[in-house]
């Protein structure tokens, strides 16, 4: 399941991030808190597909479709 | 081990963004920085002196590992700076209320400066936020993790600032002793690290975030989020108009009543209608609108502080990358109302080099306060300030809010157009759209006030020598040679030859002189007038502008399209100027300059045809 399917107000934990993203990216996003095996928490969804909010590690990010599609959720403990 | 040189004095202020740098640096240097609630404020690099030392305010950033080109150039400097020579301390400012983020770079930093032998003390700010919740931090068992001296402090409420001071005045005169001592130094687990820390002595976030949501629940749902923004954005070019009404009327009552009173001591002459033309007509009536620029300042600044911006920024995204711009934009337009020079500053925060040249080159149709002075005069001649829409708001207010709407409209217009021209293929450079969203928190009254009163400052001291002189130089050559006429005067003379351009418009050479001369500072356009309209008064009576220029009759058409013009426009040669160093090409800048101009006319001519 990809971050972007999760619905509002439902916890899940981050898996693996999809190997499309450059290794840099990854690398920030790992910096951000997006790494295996964290808690995250979808706070809202905006209409249209707009960007999603998420809470991470104590820290809300707002994150668009086009990132939030490849970063992957662990759908074996979730 | 190297020695670390004596000569070195620079201590440098590094944090994730949004964790109070800026705020920390004002209170060590008493400087004014800007100051904000939300990521990405400082974009360049600031100093100040702090004792014999420089200290230097860096941009936050969330790693040393970079990503665009565009944050290369920062995080660059960023190292460089740590592996100076001058360098001779590090301060790693730490959000108490976002340990773990925080840490990520402050551990990054750490490593890197232990690399390069420089002193590093840890600032853990925000303390009076931990402390509301009642959560204790063990500072000792922390600094031994760390292997570095941290102070808890608030940078707002002052708590520990003393402290603080102390520790970096020993760091700062005996480095050698705050060298980094920590057992583990492999930065490939500072995430690993970091996190363990924020575990250990981190508060437990659900408090701090159920908070945040409550109030995200209303400002950012679908339907009534929505709304708010349309109402906040509403009020605050409303509020231009209608709070700032009163007070201009007793600024240029006030005006008015010191200018009769010394031309009456004075008596009749040359000094006199020179005092009364040039000084009070050309200098007075731009004096008029420094209430206006205080009040958009002080509800921008409102806005700033309390957290929302970064929530407008998320609700625009979709709306504004449909014109080919991003969330992030919308703080640089926002900005750009203010002072277009900034605004292109701040857009370096945007993720994408496409998408930030876009803000950039639209920015200028955003109607800075420059234009205010303008505005408010042509408002006051085109529409009769009793009439209201709706019987319930005044149309010279709805008149204020459609002109900034135009700008704004033209804005998103000129980038779609651009964007269809530009075949950008959006390449791997860009950065997605991930965005922090900062706590909610009240105003900061002191520096809100401050950065009123500076703005009020500023927009005088920019403005107000370049009206003097321009009124000054119009006044010499409108009211010579002596006892002729304004139209037969030596600036008549001049004005027939410039006729012809402004004609199509439907305005005379007075009008012409005073756009012409409005290319060095947009107020200057009502300087002028008010100095051209005082020669050819034959009265000498000390009305306002607005009711000079109606009696002598400037048509509806000729009223809109001049207006227009301005909003339109970009008569700023600093604008012009940052365009230029921000991207890097002259032609990009004067090309803008170009095109904005002969917009500009086009739109004026149109509206002259079609009004009249
Ligand atoms: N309550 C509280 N607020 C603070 C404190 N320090 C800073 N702030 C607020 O935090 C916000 C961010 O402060 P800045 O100084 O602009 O942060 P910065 O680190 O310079 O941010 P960037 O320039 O974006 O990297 C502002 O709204 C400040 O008023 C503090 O100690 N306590
Ligand atoms: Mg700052």
């Amino acid at each position: 399941m990809q971050l972007w399917e999760l619905p509002k107000n439902q916890s899940a934990i981050v898996g693996k991030v999809s190997p499309d993203i450059e290794d840099k990216l990854a690398e920030r996003l790992a910096e951000m808190g997006f790494e295996q095996g964290q808690e995250v928490h979808c706070v809202r969804r905006s209409p249209f597909k707009g960007p999603m909010v998420i809470s991470l590690g104590g820290t809300v990010f707002a994150l668009e479709q086009s990132i939030s599609e490849l970063i992957y959720l662990d759908t074996a403990q979730s | 081990m190297t020695v670390i040189n004596s000569s070195n004095s620079n201590i440098l202020l590094i944090g994730k963004p949004n964790s109070g740098k800026s705020l920390l640096f004002n209170q060590l240097t008493g400087l004014r920085q800007k100051v904000a609630n939300y990521p990405g404020v400082t974009v360049d690099i600031k100093r100040g002196k702090f004792n014999e030392h420089e200290l230097i305010d860096l941009p936050g950033t969330y790693s040393l590992h970079s990503l665009s080109q565009d944050e290369a150039i920062a995080i660059e400097h960023i190292q460089n700076s740590i592996a100076d020579n001058d360098t001779r301390v590090v301060v790693c400012v730490l959000d108490a209320t976002r340990l773990e983020r925080s840490l990520v770079l402050g551990l990054q930093v750490q490593a890197l400066a232990k690399q390069h032998n420089k002193a590093v003390v840890f600032a853990l700010n925000l303390i009076d936020e931990v402390r509301r919740f009642n959560h204790q931090i063990d500072l000792h068992a922390f600094e031994k993790e760390l292997g570095s001296p941290i102070v808890a402090l608030s940078a707002k409420k002052l708590d520990g600032l003393h402290e603080f001071t102390e520790l970096l005045k020993q760091a700062a005169e005996t480095p050698e002793n705050y060298l980094v001592n920590n057992i583990d130094s492999d930065s490939s687990n500072e995430l690993i690290r970091s996190r363990e820390l924020a575990k250990r002595f981190g508060m437990n976030l659900d408090v701090v975030l159920k908070d945040q949501n409550r109030i995200d629940n209303f400002m950012l749902n679908s339907v009534f989020g929505g709304l708010a923004f349309l109402a906040i954005m509403f009020v605050l070019f409303q509020s231009i108009f209608t709070l700032a009404t009163p007070l201009m009327d007793g600024v240029e009552v006030a005006i008015g009543a010191l200018g009769s009173q010394i031309t009456q001591f004075m008596g009749e002459g040359t000094a006199t209608d020179f005092v009364q033309d040039a000084l009070f007509g050309g200098v007075g009536s731009f004096l008029v609108f420094v209430p206006q620029i205080m009040i958009l300042t002080l509800i921008i600044g409102l806005l700033e502080d309390s957290g929302y911006l970064a929530r407008a920024a998320l609700m625009c995204h979709r709306p504004l990358s449909y014109f080919g711009l991003s969330g992030r934009s919308f703080i640089p337009y926002l900005s750009g109302h203010a002072c277009a020079i900034p605004a292109i500053m701040a857009a370096r925060t945007i993720e994408s080099p496409h998408k930030r040249l876009m803000t950039m080159l639209t920015i200028p149709l955003m109607s800075c306060s420059a234009r205010l002075p303008v505005y408010a005069l042509l408002i006051a001649v085109l529409i009769p300030s009793d009439s209201y829409w709706l019987g319930l708001f005044n149309l010279q207010g709805v008149a204020f809010f459609g002109l900034y709407f135009f700008g704004i409209v033209m804005a998103l217009i000129v980038s779609l157009i651009l964007n269809k021209l530009t075949k950008v293929d959006l390449d791997k450079s860009d950065m997605p759209f991930i965005l922090e969203l900062p706590s909610y928190r009240l105003p900061h009254w002191k520096p809100l006030f401050q950065k009123v009163l500076n703005s009020a400052h500023q927009f005088i001291k920019r403005a107000a020598p370049i009206i003097f002189m321009v009124s000054v130089i119009i006044w010499v050559l409108g009211y010579f040679p002596s006892g002729a006429s304004l139209d037969d005067s030596w600036l008549g003379m001049l004005g027939q030859w410039i006729e012809p351009i402004f004609a199509p418009l439907g305005l005379d050479w007075r009008y012409g002189v005073a756009i012409l001369m409005s290319f060095l500072a947009r107020e200057v356009f009502v300087g002028s007038l008010g100095t051209l309209f005082g020669i050819s008064d034959a009265e000498e009576n000390l009305s306002s502008l607005a009711d000079k220029i109606q009696a002598d009759g400037l048509t509806l058409g000729a009223g809109v399209g001049l207006v227009l013009f301005y909003v339109v426009a970009l008569q700023c040669v600093a604008t012009v100027a940052t365009l230029k160093g921000e991207t890097g090409k002259a032609k990009i800048a004067w090309g803008i300059f170009l095109a904005y101009g002969s917009l500009a006319y086009l739109i004026a001519f149109l509206a002259n045809q079609i009004l009249n």
